[in-house]
């Protein structure tokens, strides 16, 4: 029998090399996708009294840096949960002397005959001239529109569906993100409990790269003193989402592109955009992340990710036509009016 | 070399190589009972009969199971064959998120 995972926490991360070396029926699984990532693995694990398959993405394998990376999926599965987007919990462990992150397996109730498949699995149905990094978000959108024709599936489904992947890219690009290849768009399909086929946008789940953790230290200390040089290098943080190549400014995807796409194509993405420059508080997100792993971030890390989201924040106001300071003077007031109530 | 792709218990495709072209084989009546519990016709839609490429649905999942049992064992390339195929027959390279299991068979 399995000993409980929860046995294995020291200092707030699960020491995952002891569990697997002392419980011999786990079970490892490699991730199929790509090269890059062949050292994350499934591992079945004995949590809360239950059996469950728990993804594991140890940060040796990560480009540049690990350990900012760790803190950057946290922060931003935080800012994701203010935002109201849908997005995988995540734990922490450590790995080989590496720290990793630990994500329960989406699909929790088997009975169901559903499974998950890929935005790359879905543009390569389609046959799109396109490939995983080189593609469009009118591309993935138009792969999810003939999954649905083809399937037979509710127009509501379909355009929750489509509504929900664009929202994750409007909280994308305020987070900076620069890795949101097609197979990072995961989608629940098959049948739902009374047997009429589905899709769904999972919770996100591959948020590798976001809130500067694709810059190295030197580069953010580099940036840290030098304020026109953060500013150019944030704002050319690409997306890999972006618009199709003949509406592009630029010869990569860039994200005020992408932003104006979304936005003037619906008024609930405009108004979802509006709400994420008010609702994401990165200060809040730093404070429940420390909360929760029990020690401080970084304090060169803490800083840098202030300023970029600072950065990010500004810029998209300018393109939504939103007061920047007003929104920052909310914000201070409600935490403020907050630690009067807390006293 | 043959490959079987299953879903669930059903077999649905049986992936046949001679010399160097890749024949595909749709079970009809185990596709039909797939449908039936949710597995989406969509996903073989890029599957051409006679290719030169082994179909997505394979490849993917077989893709880097060569860069994981090779950086683990260090092996040769005689016994890295052997165990791509002993790993895939053993696993079916299957996730927890999948309904897919692949059977490889060498003749």
């Amino acid at each position: 029998m399995n000993q409980d995972i929860e046995n294995y926490r020291k200092d707030g991360f699960i020491d995952l090399n002891s569990y697997i070396s002392d419980n011999l029926s786990v079970l490892t699984y490699p991730y199929y996708i790509d090269g890059y990532e062949d050292k994350n693995f499934w591992l079945k694990v004995k949590k809360e009294g239950e059996e469950k398959y728990v993804y594991v993405k140890p940060k040796e394998n990560v480009y540049l840096n690990g350990e900012y990376n760790l803190y950057s999926e946290l922060l931003y599965e935080e800012l994701l949960k203010q935002a109201g987007v849908n997005t995988v919990h995540l734990d922490v462990g450590k790995y080989d002397g590496e720290y990793a992150t630990l994500s329960e397996n989406i699909l929790k109730d088997y009975s169901y005959n559903q499974f998950i498949i890929n935005g790359n699995e879905l543009l390569e149905c389609k046959r799109y001239n396109t490939s995983d990094e080189e593609y469009s978000i009118e591309d993935i959108i138009g792969a999810v529109h003939d999954y649905c024709a083809s399937e037979y599936i509710d127009k509501d489904v379909e355009n929750k569906c489509v509504k929900d992947i664009e929202k994750a890219c409007i909280a994308d690009i305020f987070a900076l993100s620069t890795d949101r290849r097609a197979n990072d768009f995961d989608f629940i399909v098959g049948n739902d409990e009374n047997d009429e086929a589905v899709i769904e946008l999972a919770p996100l789940s591959h948020n590798t790269y976001c809130l500067g953790s694709n810059f190295d230290t030197d580069e953010i200390y580099d940036m840290l003193e030098d304020d026109d040089m953060l500013a150019d290098r944030v704002n050319l943080c690409y997306f890999d989402a972006g618009v199709p190549e003949d509406r592009r400014e630029y010869e990569y995807p860039y994200w005020e592109d992408t932003l104006y796409y979304l936005v003037d194509k619906d008024e609930e993405n405009l108004d979802f955009a509006r709400s994420c420059a008010n609702n994401m508080n990165i200060d809040e997100a730093i404070k429940n992340v420390e909360k929760r792993i029990d020690s401080k971030i970084p304090y060169e890390y803490k800083e840098f990710v202030r300023v970029i989201w600072d950065n990010r924040l500004q810029n998209i106001c300018e393109c939504l036509g939103l007061d920047y300071l007003k929104i920052m003077d909310n914000k201070y007031y409600q935490k403020e009016l907050e630690e009067v109530e807390c006293q | 070399m043959s490959i079987e792709v299953f879903w669930d218990e059903l077999n649905i495709l049986e992936i046949e190589k001679r010399d160097n072209l890749f024949i595909s084989v749709v079970n009809i009546e185990n596709l039909l009972l797939a449908k039936e519990t949710g597995f989406p016709t969509f996903l073989l839609k890029q599957i051409s009969v006679v290719s030169d490429e082994l179909p997505g649905i394979v490849r993917d999942r077989i893709a880097c199971i060569r860069g994981r049992l090779k950086f683990k064992d260090n092996c040769t390339e005689e016994e890295l064959e052997e165990n791509i195929f002993n790993y895939i027959n053993t696993t079916g390279c299957r996730r927890p998120t999948d309904k897919f299991s692949i059977n490889i068979q060498v003749n």
